[in-house]
This record gives structure tokens, C-alpha cells and sequence, in this order.
């Protein structure tokens, strides 16, 4: 059988403490599209600034 | 078990196994089961990986497994996953980031052979894009349906993620009044619009097309007999629902599982399948009936839904919030009611007279409440 989910310990959003995800919360937080991992932005285009030679 | 059926209001999944949130451990897993069986009883593409990959290989995207700490599955092993858990397999869940931006977004994939699950896809796509609730929902960012001669590829529909630090899925009792007052002002908000000519003829926008006293009388008919024997007055309930119902913008499925409560006090609403033309009520009536054991909050929600910014009660809303509750505790109760006079449904039977008399308690508490608000 595959191990779909492994355990985790998760810092929560609403009260800041550490809390096990069961993996069948994961999957409820998977099937709603919230991502237990940072999400990266979109870096902005750098200004490119002339330099004087 | 979710709850199906021309009488029900297509409300989707019921809000239940709340204790099971928290919990570590695997949960209960049905016994020993044979995938391949399985998959093609959920007529599920036995080639869905290979299908799922291509999808992604030509946008030049990856499937994000790693997150710090965990790893989310493979399309099948979250198919085996959900099986031997017994949970639907509509789409894959699955977040994806660009090869070459980074930027991490959800998918909803198509994995069964099924077009009106395409089609609800593309439902919600319209929905998202054309009636636009911009109440703070994620926004949807794609919509992919393979042409003909790309049939080896996956329809899909790709939205904004949440990121878990800014709020997750709840317990009642996890609710508090800032959620309960945020809610019942984007429920008001959603009832408000105006939508286009163009969503309304989208097939799917009316929830009820037989209309909704139809339906609402359908289901008190079915539970009369019930409601009787447990001492309700039948005929306070026929007064407050056999009103007539103004048409509104409903999400359709505001229930506890689809509410993102966030850390700064607001709530974000997903999956906007089930939304459309519903009626007023519908969606308060559900939230309001799903925060049962939260009391505190149940209350600054019915303040704030009843109650205009002035201080007014709005007799036309405080009707509706009671119709909505009563019709929303009527279709479990005539969900259960028909399956307990099913002699094939027997091993069900025991849960459901468990189960009946919360409904009955909440149908007399909305009575009690109309009468006294």
C-alpha cells in the first residue's frame, strides 16, 4: 500500500502552536487548495541602473 | 456520506467528522480493496498519471510534492488514498509551479472519463470569471478543456492557493464573532448582486428551476409524519417556509468545510460549483445551522444577518435566515427519513435515528427564534 501523507506538525495560523495534521485533515486542506508550504511570489523585474564607466 | 438527489439542494457534502480534524493517526481505512476494480467503477482513467504529466510537461510545469515537513501525493496515490478512505474522486487536488517563474498555484484536475465533470469544471471556471462574488474567494486563473485529437490529455481548472498561514478549515467552536460578522456580510454581498444576462444562461445557474417552495414543500411532505411524532408543530413550520422566497445569488455550499477562517478575522469561500440563482436564506441558513455548538458566534451572525447597519430588522431577511435553516435541517432530515424506509439502506439505519433528533432540535430552535427575534 502507498503512504500517501506523511504525519505533520505544523505551526497553526489561529493560535500560533504547533498542531499535528491527521491525513485526512491534509487531504481536506489539499482538496481546498490551501498550500501547507510557502507560496513565492513573483519576483518584480529588477531596475537596471546605467552605470557610469 | 454525502447527501444527492433532485430533492436536496445540491448542497454538497455535509459538515460532519469535525472531531476527526486534529487528530493524528491515519483514520479509519475501509478494508483490504482492489484498486483497479475500484478505479474503474469510478470510471477514473487508468492512464490518468500519464495524462496528468503531459498536461503539465507542456505547460512546463511541475507538480509540487514537497512542502517543509510533508509531501503531498501523486495523482495515484491520492486516488488510493481517497478510496480506501471512502471519499469521492472528482478531481485530482494538486498544486503545480511554473518551471520558470516559481509561482505555486492549485489545480483541480479532471480524472474520470465522465463529461459533466468537465462540465462542472468549466462551471465553476464561468462562475468565477463572469459573475465574479469578489468576496475575498481565490481567484481562478485557468480553464483547460483538450480539444479533439488531444484526448490523451486532462481537462483542468487552475486558481490562486492559499497559503495555510493565512487561515485554514475550522471547527465550530474555532469560529469567532469577527468570522460570524464577516460572513454574514459577504452572504449579504453575494445576495446584493446583480449578475449579467450571461450567467444567468450558464446551464447550470438555476439551482431551482421546479422552483424553491416546490422543493421546500416536497421535503416537509416527506418529513411530516417525523416532525409529528417528535411533537413539532407542523404548521408554524408550513408559515415560516411557505412564504414566498425572493431569488438571489447563493454560493450554494456556504457550509464549514468550504470557509477559510483567516487570521485577521475575515473568511475566504471556496468551491464555487454548486453556486447560482438559490434563495435568500439559502446560504445563512446553512452557515448559521453548521455553527450549531458555537453558540456565541451562531448569535453574532444572526445579529449581524438580520439586523441592517442602522439598527433595523429586515422582517424580509430574518424570514428568509428561518426558511433557509428550516429548509437546510428539512433536506437531511428527508435524506435520512427515506433511507430509514429502505430496507437496502438498513445498515445505515442506526446512524440516522441517532442523528435524527438534532435536526428536530434545530427546527424547533428556529421556530423559537422566529417567534422571539
Amino acid at each position: 500500500m502507498v503512504k500517501a501523507y506523511k504525519p505533520v506538525s505544523i505551526q497553526d495560523p489561529l493560535t500560533g502552536k504547533k498542531v499535528n495534521l491527521s491525513p485526512k485533515y491534509q487531504d481536506d486542506l489539499l482538496e481546498r487548495g490551501i498550500f501547507l508550504g510557502p507560496i513565492r511570489k513573483k519576483k518584480t523585474k529588477e531596475k537596471k541602473y546605467d552605470r557610469k564607466r | 456520506m454525502t447527501e444527492r438527489g433532485s430533492d436536496i439542494f445540491r448542497m454538497g457534502s455535509n459538515y460532519e467528522g469535525a472531531s476527526e480534524m486534529f487528530k493524528t493517526g491515519d483514520g479509519e481505512k475501509e478494508s483490504k480493496i482492489d484498486i483497479v476494480l475500484e478505479r474503474e467503477k469510478r470510471d477514473i482513467f487508468s492512464d490518468a498519471q500519464t495524462r496528468f504529466e503531459k498536461v503539465l510537461e507542456e505547460r512546463d510545469m511541475e507538480q509540487v510534492r514537497d512542502f517543509p515537513g510533508g509531501e503531498y501525493p501523486s495523482l495515484d496515490e491520492w486516488v488510493e488514498f481517497r478510496v480506501e478512505h471512502g471519499r469521492g474522486t472528482n478531481f485530482f487536488p494538486c498544486f503545480v509551479r511554473g518551471k520558470e517563474s516559481g509561482d505555486i498555484s492549485f489545480m483541480k484536475v479532471q480524472i474520470s472519463r465522465s463529461s459533466k465533470k468537465v462540465e462542472a469544471l468549466q462551471y465553476e471556471y464561468d462562475i468565477m470569471t463572469k459573475a465574479r462574488p469578489g468576496i475575498g474567494e481565490p481567484r481562478a486563473l485557468e480553464f483547460y478543456q483538450p480539444e479533439p485529437g488531444k484526448e490523451n490529455e486532462l481537462a483542468f481548472l487552475r486558481m490562486e492557493a492559499i497559503p495555510f498561514e493565512e487561515g485554514r478549515v475550522g471547527l465550530p467552536e474555532e469560529w469567532t464573532v469577527d468570522h460570524a460578522r464577516d460572513a454574514s456580510s459577504k452572504i449579504k454581498s453575494l445576495e446584493n448582486m446583480d449578475v449579467s444576462e450571461e450567467v444567468k444562461t450558464l446551464s447550470r445557474f438555476d439551482k431551482f428551476p421546479e422552483g424553491v417552495e416546490v422543493v421546500i414543500g416536497r421535503n416537509l411532505a416527506k418529513c411530516e409524519d417525523n416532525l409529528r411524532q417528535a411533537g413539532i408543530d407542523v404548521e408554524k413550520v408550513r408559515n415560516i417556509v411557505s412564504a414566498e422566497i425572493r431569488k438571489v445569488f447563493v454560493h450554494g455550499d456556504f457550509n464549514l468545510k468550504n470557509s477559510i477562517i483567516c487570521k485577521d478575522g475575515t473568511i475566504k469561500e471556496v468551491d464555487w460549483e454548486l453556486a447560482g440563482q438559490g434563495f435568500l436564506g439559502q446560504d445563512a441558513g446553512k452557515l448559521f445551522t453548521e455553527l450549531r455548538t458555537n453558540k456565541e458566534a451562531q448569535q453574532v451572525f444572526l445579529q449581524a444577518y438580520c439586523y441592517d447597519e442602522s439598527g433595523e430588522l429586515d422582517e424580509e431577511r430574518k424570514r428568509s435566515l428561518f426558511a433557509g435553516i428550516i429548509a437546510e435541517n428539512l433536506t437531511h432530515l428527508a435524506y435520512r427519513v427515506e433511507r430509514l424506509g429502505d430496507p437496502q439502506k438498513v445498515k445505515y439505519h442506526e446512524i440516522f435515528r441517532k442523528e435524527l433528533p438534532k435536526y428536530y432540535q434545530a427546527i424547533v430552535q428556529a421556530i423559537e427564534r422566529f417567534e422571539g427575534t
